[in-house]
């Protein structure tokens, strides 16, 4: 790469970081918003440690109180929940978060849960589908599906984990 | 020496400029984000955050953006369109909720530059091929199926080269196996055949959290290495010697059955096998009636900082081979075949290993200490250089240490690895101390590009004078997840 063609790609990869925080500031979901973890309302499951939260999402096998398996729906990955969580509660950026699928896959493991490219999709998967659970910002919560704490704690309490960045 | 250098910066330069490319896409990818669904109001509201291939946005991306969308992982996750057009409706698609098989195929490559660094009086320039050479080492296929509710089916198979221009040593001279074979479709013209390696295929049922019961090939559940052995999540451009030793048998055909129990931040697993063990054709026969027994015990936990994962494994069977003696006894008038099958090598083996794995943020430190004895009962004639001898009992052990760290502003991991192991079961190998020196490039998640400077020293001379001279070697790889 020449000077002058680093210079230009550096430029034009300032202007779309630029371009895309704009976008991102304009969201809907503001930086700050809860994301609360989902399932059905006869789902037994009311409250989950955020480590048993990580074993779920990251692959292990986890039964509720019922003995159904607990099956875990993401959202994209492009979106702030979908960053944010994975952040949060595998502890990993979204280049690690491929990274450990993929490793995973090539050990013979169990793949990635399965995504659901909308919130109204999620929240019709989660409330219709035995053991199903997800997670939506609070905006995006309605009757349909019941929210559950982390660590006991209900995200309009002070120290809830799960908090969009 | 000059090709040497001109491909080590080849090697780097493209190493890096991938790693440029990389970030370019990712800036392409904000301007111009891939569309992720349909268009519902929700997924409207959400907006592209990261650009990172995700291996459960195959289909999605691939549809709407190809230009940007990331590369497929073949752990395709999203909800199908059939499945998407049935959630709009009152019932939910069958494929969420019945036996609804899929077969998933996926897996694995590697491509090596080879080259010793040694001159040509060295003893190991007349074992190891002198020549610097590229080789395609590894393509694997996998295909995982989710057969039903609990129920999981996977296979692995190496695709080869081999045997073709494999050396055999028979009376003092080595010659080639030559698997070329006359190609009818084109005109007779001489083909090189290679072959097919089962690595694994199982059958899998999960009782509940705490059992699953795997039947079939698998690989042998002990340390680090031997399961996570695909080139693309190895650090180094191979696994260190001492497992590759196989001081485990690397895969055992039988059962085995799994588990853990999660309290809080800590994980407690086992591992339980019963298998055929360690043998000739092992994969589908048994010379005696001894099931090989193992197991592994492991903990790990996320109560310190980073992750710390403790493990412990052992085996324990009985190794037979036997030959097939076939004779027509016409004595008594009338003729009787007579088969027998006589013991020509037998010996118990136990072995026991211990490992640890550590990651906290960018650093990575693990270590494999492995042990394997072996007590003859029939002791086999082995040729060597020297003339036949007998084998006698060994207990051969190595052990490795690894320390790599992820630089902050490259996907770029530097590590060292160190190494001892002692080839006691090879009299003509004196114990050998290891280093190894690279860095592990990561320009895409499922991309490795690896640089790796390897040099052997020997603690003694061995019966026939290898541990005269030490060994070295540069090799530079690169390793992809498809």
């Amino acid at each position: 790469m020449t000077t002058r063609a680093a210079s230009h790609w550096i430029q034009r990869r300032s202007l779309l970081l630029a371009g895309a925080s704009l976008c991102l500031s304009g969201n809907a979901h503001a930086e700050g918003l809860p994301i609360v973890v989902v399932v059905a309302l006869s789902s037994p499951t009311s409250d989950l440690a955020l480590s048993t939260l990580q074993r779920i999402f990251g692959g292990d096998q986890v039964s509720d109180r019922d003995g159904h398996h607990v099956i875990p729906f993401n959202h994209p990955v492009q979106t702030a929940e979908r960053v944010t969580f994975d952040r949060i509660v595998m502890g990993l950026s979204p280049d690690d978060v491929a990274r450990y699928w993929i490793n995973r896959r090539i050990r013979g493991q169990s793949g990635p849960p399965r995504t659901v490219p909308s919130a109204a999709l999620m929240r019709r998967v989660v409330a219709q589908l035995k053991g199903a659970i997800g997670y939506l910002a609070t905006d995006q919560l309605d009757g349909s599906v019941r929210s559950i704490t982390i660590d006991g704690k209900r995200h309009t309490e002070p120290g809830y984990p799960l908090i969009l960045r | 020496m000059s090709q040497r250098y001109f491909l080590a910066c080849c090697f780097v330069a493209f190493a890096f400029s991938r790693t440029a490319t990389g970030w370019a896409q990712e800036g392409v990818a904000i301007e111009a984000p891939p569309d992720t669904g349909p268009p519902t109001a929700d997924a409207a509201n959400s907006p592209p955050v990261s650009p990172t291939p995700d291996p459960s946005q195959l289909v999605v991306s691939e549809q709407k953006s190809p230009a940007t969308a990331p590369a497929p992982v073949p752990a395709a996750a999203p909800l199908t369109e059939e499945e998407l057009q049935s959630l709009a409706g009152e019932e939910l698609p069958t494929s969420l909720t019945a036996d609804a098989p899929n077969l998933q195929l996926y897996g694995y490559a590697d491509f090596t530059y080879t080259a010793l660094l040694i001159s040509q009086h060295n003893r190991w320039a007349q074992i190891y091929h002198p020549y610097p050479s590229f080789a395609v080492g590894n393509l694997n296929l996998y295909l995982s199926s989710d057969l039903g509710p609990s129920w999981r089916a996977l296979s692995e198979v190496r695709f080869t080269y081999l045997p073709h221009g494999t050396e055999r040593l028979t009376d003092g001279v080595t010659t080639k196996v030559d698997a070329r074979a006359l190609d009818y479709a084109e005109f007779q013209r001489p083909v090189e055949v290679g072959g097919v390696i089962i690595e694994r295929a199982w059958l899998e049922y999960t009782v509940n959290d705490y059992l699953t019961i795997r039947g079939g090939q698998w690989l042998t559940p002990y340390g680090i290495w031997n399961v996570d052995h695909g080139s693309p999540t190895l650090i180094g451009t191979h696994r260190p010697f001492t497992v590759g030793e196989a001081l485990f048998p690397e895969r055992q055909t039988g059962l085995e059955l799994y588990g853990a129990y999660s309290l809080k931040a800590t994980k407690l697993g086992y591992h339980l096998t019963l298998s055929n063990g360690r043998g000739p054709v092992d994969s589908y026969h048994d010379f005696d009636r001894n099931k090989a027994v193992g197991g592994r015990l492991f903990l790990e936990t996320r109560a310190i900082p980073g992750t710390l994962t403790l493990g412990t494994s052992f085996y324990k069977g009985l190794y037979t081979d036997r030959a097939q003696l076939n004779a027509v006894d016409s004595s008594s008038g009338v003729a009787v075949l007579s088969i027998t099958r006589p013991i020509t090598s037998q010996y118990h083996e136990l072995s026991l290993a211990g490992d640890a794995k550590w990651e906290w943020q960018r650093l990575q430190l693990q270590s494999e200490l492995i042990m394997n004895e072996a007590a003859y009962d029939v002791r086999e004639q082995r040729p060597s250089l020297v003339g036949p001898y007998l084998t006698a009992d060994y207990r051969r052990w190595g052990v490795y240490g690894l320390i790599g760290y992820q630089l902050p502003w490259l996907p770029v991991m530097p590590y060292v690895i160190v190494e001892y192991y002692n080839f006691s079961n090879r009299p003509e190998v004196p114990p050998a101390y290891g280093s190894y020196f690279g860095l592990n490039i990561r320009p895409i998640p499922r991309v490795t590009l690896k640089a790796q400077y390897t040099y052997g020293a020997f603690g003694g001379l061995g019966s026939l004078g290898f541990g005269r001279d030490p060994i070295s070697f540069l090799e530079l790889q690169a390793a992809w997840s498809f």
